[in-house]
This record gives C-alpha cells, structure tokens and sequence, in this order.
C-alpha cells in the first residue's frame, strides 16, 4: 500500500475544483429531474395507476407509497439535490438523496434505467467524498471545514465510475446483432426520418451500420481519450456531440445531460477555474493542507476502493456465469450498462388452474398490471416469474383456487427475429423459487 | 499508446470472432414494397367504401326508425331490426380503424360499449334527457338499439308495448331515435374527414416512425383483435372468467347474434391484413409488405402462418351457432376451440407482424423515460 505510485493516485493532492463543479451540476440536475418527474405527473401514472408492482431480487420486502407519499419522496429527492447542489448540510443531503431516490427506484422495478442506477452509484460515492469542502454553504457557515485540495482518489474514483459505464456499454455492444445486424438501431434510426437536415439520411440502411459501429467504438474508447491530456479536448467534444444526437432521437430523458456534465471530472482543476470563476469561485491561497497527514485512512481507503472497482467491474461480467444469450434470457442483464441494445415484442399469455377443482381461467393482464408493466412483464423472466407468484397468491386468496398452478405461453421476438417461445409452458410458475442461478424454465434461443 | 493499441486488437479480435458466429446477414426493415400503394388501396378500397357502407346504413336505420316511431307495428319493427343488423355488420368491417378521423371522434366508444348498461339506459329513459356525450359510458350506440329492440320485453309484443301503450312510450321512442342519430352523425363526420383530405395525408405518411401510416394500421389492426379476442369472445365464453361463461356479455346479447358480428369483424381483420377489397378484390395490404421481408419461422413463411390461422379461426367460429347462450348449454367446446384459434394469432399479429416490419407496438405507451 505504500508504493509511491500507488501513493501518489490515491494521496497526490489535487484542487478540489473537479468535485465543486460535479456536486453543484449533479445535485442541480438531480433536482430538475425530480421537479420534472412530478410536474410530468409521472407520480400517478406510475405509482397511482399499477395495483401490482416489480421488484429487484432481494427487495421484495420495499413496499410502494400511494401517490401523495411518493410526492413527499420525490419532493426530498429534489430537495436533497439542492443541498447537494449548495452544498448545505452536505453529508446529510447525499445521504438522504441516495436514501430517497433509491427508495424510488426500488418500488417498481418496471421502470429501471441504467442512469438511474448510475445515479446512485455517485450518490453513494459523494458520501465519502468531500465535494462541499469549498464554495458551499457548509464552509460559509464553518470557514474551518474549507479545503484547497482533496486527496486525488476522491477525484479519480469519480473518472473510474463514468468512465466504467462507458467502457460497459461499449462492451455489451460487442455482439453480432449490433455489430453486423446493426440492431436494434436498422428499427429506431428509420422512425426518426421524420427529423429536419439529418432525417433522411437515418433512414438509410448504412446509418444504422455507421451509428452501430461509432457507438460501440466511442463508448469502448472514450474514458482513456477523455483520460489523456492531448486527446481531452476532442473527446470532450466527442462526447457533447454524441448525447446531443442520442437526445435528439431518442427518449432517453436526462441521460445526456448527466453524461455531459459527469465527463467534465477528467478535465483538470485549472478547466474548473477558469469556468467556476464566473460563478465567484476562487481557487483560495496555494498553502496546501495535507490530508496524507491523516493515519487513519491509508489502511482502509485502498481496501475499499479496490473493493469497489472489483465489484463494479465483476457485476457487469456475471453474464458470463448464465449459459445462452445475455439479450435474450435478460439473466445478468441489468445493471451492467447494457443501454438501448434490444428490440423486443413479447406476448404473455398466463393460465392459472386449481389442481383440486379442476378449474381453469385466462389471466386479463390488463386487470393487474398497466399497459407500460405488462410490456416490460413479457420480456423479462424474472417479472413473468414475480407476476406468476402474484396471480397464485390472488387466486388463492380471491377466488377461492386451493392449489393454483400457473403456467405461461409467452413469446418474444428479439431484434427483428420471428418470434420464439420464451417461457417453458409446462412449468407451474407457482412453484418455481427466484434466485440467482440459471433460471431453467427459461427456453434458452 | 500501447494501451490503446492492444485495445484496438482485442476490438478487431473480438469483432472478426463475432462475425464467425453470426448466422444471417440479411437487412431488417428493407421492404421493396411501395408502402404508399398499399396504404391507397386500403383507404379507397377498405376503409373509405366501408365507412360509406355504414353512412348508407344507418340512414336506413334512421329512416326506420322514424318509420318505426310514427307506426310502432310487428312490420316496422321487423325493418327496423333488419336495418339494425345490417348496420352493425357493417360496423364491424371499419371498428378497427380507429385512428384519425374515427379515434378524435372515440368511435368505437361512441358505438359499440358493450355490454350494454340496462341501468343507465333506464335512468335515462325515465329521466327523458337524452345525452350521450360521454363516451365511458355503456348506455348508446348498437348496444342500446339491441336492448331497446329485442330487450326490453320477453315477447315482441311486450317490446311493441313500450313504444305504445307503455307511460314512457315517448322516450323510448326519443332514445331511439337520439341514438341512430348521433352514430349518424358521428360517422357521417368520420367519412367526410377521410373523403376531405386526411386520405391523402393517409397516403403520403410513409415510414416506419410512430404515427406513420403503416404504424397506425398495424397497431390499429393488433388492438382490434385483441379486443375480438378479450370482448367479443373471452369474456362471454368464459375463458377469462376462471370458466364460467358470461353470455350476457357478449356482443348484441338480445338480439343473440355474437358468433355472426365476430365472424365479421374477424373477416375485416383478415382483410385488412390482405388489403382484401369489400368486393373481394385481393389488393395490396400488410402481407404485400411482409412478404418483402420474407421472413421465416422455422423454415415456414410468416405471411403463410398468418393467413392459415386467419382461415383456421374463421373456420372455427363458422361452426359455432348463435345465440351464444343456447351453445354454451349445449357445445360448448365449439366456442372454446374458436377461441383458442382466435388467440393464437394474437401473438403472430403482435410480435411477428411488427418486429418483421420494423414498426413498434405503440397502443401501449412508454410513461417515462428509456436508455
């Protein structure tokens, strides 16, 4: 732990500009997200609406508010984001926004995205980084908490977790249909034809095969051309370019604003000085506080960091442990930064009978699940399996079966393929456990 | 540099591995055929001459009734029934073009919310206010004509009862006479914005995009059948009901015609997929396009797996005799077998069709973002 590299990364003490501007773009665009989550009135349509709700593995237990409470969350979420964004009562505000948004995110797992995931991976990690330590209310109220510099994996750690979900997505495109079928873009590029200057060249068979493969090689290389100085400033651009084009096609919300603003923590402090100063920044005296001085830290800093990385880097990679097709069987799909790479149609059709009366019905969907749930329903295994669980439990309870056995026909066409079943159609989904192993009753492609 | 150099090596490594793997190349999306071509000949030979089909139609209708309501007799009530059925034969050939001018207008809420609400109605026929301008309401449109005709009474002569010697026979007469009205109305003002220009906006909207006209059809067509698959045929024969048959829920119950208006509405659906003209005519439709595509499931022609299950179900629910009622006591394997041929197809309507012609299912909407 005490080579001098490694010293030098981890302790090298950097100005803390880089993390001044990250926390006040963060928490301000954090908290126009959640302004506009509610003024879209996505709170009803998403929590007031559904009767049943997804969850992720292991938070089966998150219960979801009614609508007037997931206001209250999403009123802290913003909220939080200001104190971020000010950085008043900094360590309580991170801590409270990782709190509320993940409580968010965990009531219905329909609606995961991977930038909400990415946002609170760096909530998680602001926790432990002292990004109000200058120009914040925090230090106008207690000038001794004011720092020049931070310790330079506080900064680094931030470039390894951006860069990491570029790196990811880059590599989740390294698959032959978005390679060489150059799917599913052939599908998405074609429908905005419609769009002025460019749209007619979308339509073109080598659009999709030109934007394929430009994706997948930025999103690979990215994170080392905004790491070297030579190469940053046209990566910079680059990456303004490419959020900027992905936004005028696609629906993809705030997503190119976090990236856009996240890839400025490769540019170094004096960047952040010459832009902050319009704000009223001032770097402060060069007198530099030492904070290697501090002992306790170098014994459990590099552990976990290093922990950190190894886990970030390996959950994306659990694909590799389930056999088949990672589009397909969505088993290691989530959370790996797998953005915008299948196109799929599915259709579900449940089945619950009562081994004991011999009766049989066909589930209306649409009496449980909303349209949006009942679409994401179809496609992933591990939500057919919960909806499963839920039809048992209801017809139990409600309708008096006593032994309810629930199977599926479902199918799902993938990437512009004829559709195939998806669901083994002779298992009682009723029976069947979820869990981190390969899920068998899936068919494999 | 080397980093990036050894990282450009495993990316060409990796892609030259790919391309080993990779099964077929051919292009998605591509059709060679002239979307615009299609879309002309369901507008002029499909969609136009139906909506015209029905306009003529109803003013049948309407003319029978006030026929019916100035001489409330067995013999006009027998023309006006005649009239009735007609119509809502003829309904069934363009419900399931609801987008443009028919969805501004909710059509088919407006004219056929089955099953009908004989509360509502009877708040409204002693109320003698007639409004129908909610369209969430089950109380208008040929539902309320099949109660109003054939419900209303156990005989024919109870029914002629209500419109003569019955206290309220003037507001029977006046709610039948305000709904033909207003479906007249309603698809007389459908027609005229087809006939006055959206046609050629119809036409020209070529694409795949959202709101292009071949989305339009296709969502159109798969969210019709699936309401003749959950309306017209799940609910009333039980199999979405843990199997207890609901033939009083079913499609023009009083009248007990069910099997013939699904039949028809299955056979639009056919059509429309064919781009099959009223006359018969087989011109270019959404199989013309799909069969550019020339897609397989294994080793079979998807527009062939289409057209089989299209004739497998009508064949199916041919065998099935009306009123549904009377065949549930006595086959009831017949209308459970014409619906598990009427459901298979749901899946080739709506994963095949679309992912082949690279239109997404768009009825349902997306609330929030994506990535």
């Amino acid at each position: 732990m005490n080579h001098p590299l490694v010293h030098r990364l981890l302790y090298r003490p950097l100005p803390i500009a880089p993390l001044v501007t990250f926390r006040i773009l963060f928490g301000g665009l954090m908290m126009i997200g959640a302004l506009r989550f509610m003024q879209k009135g996505w709170v009803e349509r998403l929590y007031g609406e559904p009767v049943f709700f997804f969850k992720y593995y292991g938070f089966e237990w998150v219960e979801t508010l009614d609508v007037p409470g997931m206001y209250a969350v999403y009123s802290l979420i913003a909220l939080s984001a200001a104190g971020i964004m000010l950085g008043f009562a900094y360590r309580w505000s991170v801590l409270l926004f990782f709190l509320s948004f993940s409580y968010a995110e965990l009531t219905d797992a329909t609606n995961y995205l991977n930038h909400y995931y990415l946002v609170i991976l760096l909530a998680f990690l602001l926790f432990f980084i002292p990004a109000n330590r200058r120009f914040s209310i925090d230090t106008r109220l207690r000038p001794s908490l004011a720092l020049t510099h931070v310790p330079a994996w506080t900064i680094h750690l931030l470039q390894f977790q951006v860069g990491i979900v570029y790196f990811f997505a880059g590599f989740a495109k390294l698959n032959p249909d978005w390679l060489f079928k150059a799917m599913p873009l052939a599908v998405w590029l074609p429908e905005k034809a419609g769009i002025p200057v460019i749209g007619p060249l979308l339509a073109l068979p080598a659009a999709a095969f030109a934007f394929s493969w430009f994706g997948a090689i930025y999103d690979l290389t990215i994170p080392f051309w905004l790491f070297i100085k030579k190469t940053r400033p046209w990566a910079y651009g680059a990456v303004v370019v490419f959020h900027v084009l992905t936004k005028m096609l696609f629906n993809i919300g705030l997503f190119p604003f976090i990236m856009i603003f996240n890839t400025l923590i490769f540019f170094p402090a004096s960047t952040h000085h010459r832009w902050l100063k319009y704000l009223g920044y001032h770097p402060g005296e060069p007198c530099i506080k030492e904070p290697t001085t501090d002992n306790r830290q170098p014994t459990t800093t590099p552990i976990l960091l290093a922990l950190h990385i190894v886990i970030q880097v390996l959950i994306p990679l659990r694909f590799l442990c389930y056999p088949g097709n990672v589009l397909w069987t969505e088993e290691g799909y989530r959370f790996a930064w797998r953005v915008m790479l299948v196109e799929k149609n599915g259709y579900a059709t449940f089945f619950v009978s009562d081994a004991a009366t011999g009766r049989r019905t066909e589930v209306i969907n649409s009496r449980f699940l909303t349209p949006f749930q009942e679409k994401q329903m179809a496609i992933q295994p591990d939500f057919i399996l919960q909806y499963a669980h839920f039809l048992a439990r209801h017809y139990r309870e409600r309708e008096g079966f006593q032994q309810p056995v629930v199977t599926v026909d479902s199918y799902v066409a993938l990437n512009g393929r004829p559709s195939e079943r998806f669901i083994d159609p002779g298992i009682n989904l009723a029976d069947v456990l979820d869990g981190l192993g390969t899920k068998k009753w899936v068919l494999r492609y | 540099m080397n980093a990036i150099k050894s990282l450009f090596t495993a990316l060409a490594l990796i892609v030259l591995i790919g391309s080993a793997c990779n099964d077929n190349n051919q292009s998605p999306c591509v059709s060679e055929q002239d979307q615009s071509a299609v879309f002309q000949n369901i507008a002029d030979n499909l969609i136009i001459p139906g909506y015209d089909d029905l306009n003529t139609r109803l003013a049948t209708l309407q003319s029978a009734a006030q026929a019916f309501t100035g001489d409330p007799s067995t013999q006009q009530l027998e023309a006006l029934r005649n009239a009735w059925k007609a119509a809502y034969l003829s309904w069934q050939r363009v419900a399931q073009y609801e987008f443009g001018p028919a969805e501004e207008r909710q059509l088919r809420a407006f004219l056929n919310a089955f099953p009908i609400e004989t509360a509502a109605v009877e708040t409204q026929l002693n109320s003698g206010n007639f409004v129908f301008d909610n369209a969430e309401t089950f109380d208008k449109g040929f539902p309320a004509l099949d109660y109003l005709l054939y419900g209303t009474g156990a005989t024919d002569a109870d029914i002629l009862a209500r419109y003569s010697t019955d206290p309220l026979a003037g507001n029977y007469k006046g709610y039948l006479t305000a709904v033909a009205a207003q479906m007249q109305q309603l698809v007389s003002e459908t027609l005229q914005a087809w006939t006055g220009g959206f046609r050629q906006t119809f036409i020209a909207n070529t694409g795949t995009a959202a709101g292009a006209s071949l989305s339009l059809l296709i969502n159109a067509l798969n969210e019709h059948y699936e309401l003749i698959k959950r309306d017209k045929l799940g609910i009333p024969v039980g199999a979405v009901t843990l199997g207890f048959p609901n033939p009083d829920k079913a499609e023009a119950f009083y009248a007990g015609i069910f099997a013939e208006l699904a039949l028809e509405a299955l056979r639009a659906s056919e059509s429309l997929y064919l781009g099959r003209a009223v006359n018969g005519a087989n011109g270019e439709g959404l199989d013309d396009y799909l069969q550019q595509v020339a897609a397989k499931q294994q080793g079979q022609d998807l527009h062939q797996l289409i057209v089989d299950q299209f004739e497998a179900a009508i064949e199916a629910l041919e065998a099935v005799p009306d009123p549904l009622s009377e065949t549930i006591a006595t086959d009831k394997a017949l209308v459970e077998a014409a619906y598990v041929e009427v459901s298979e197809q749901v899946r080739l309507l709506k994963t095949n069709l679309p992912s082949q012609t690279c239109i997404a299912i768009t009825y349902i909407d997306n609330p929030s973002d994506s990535d």
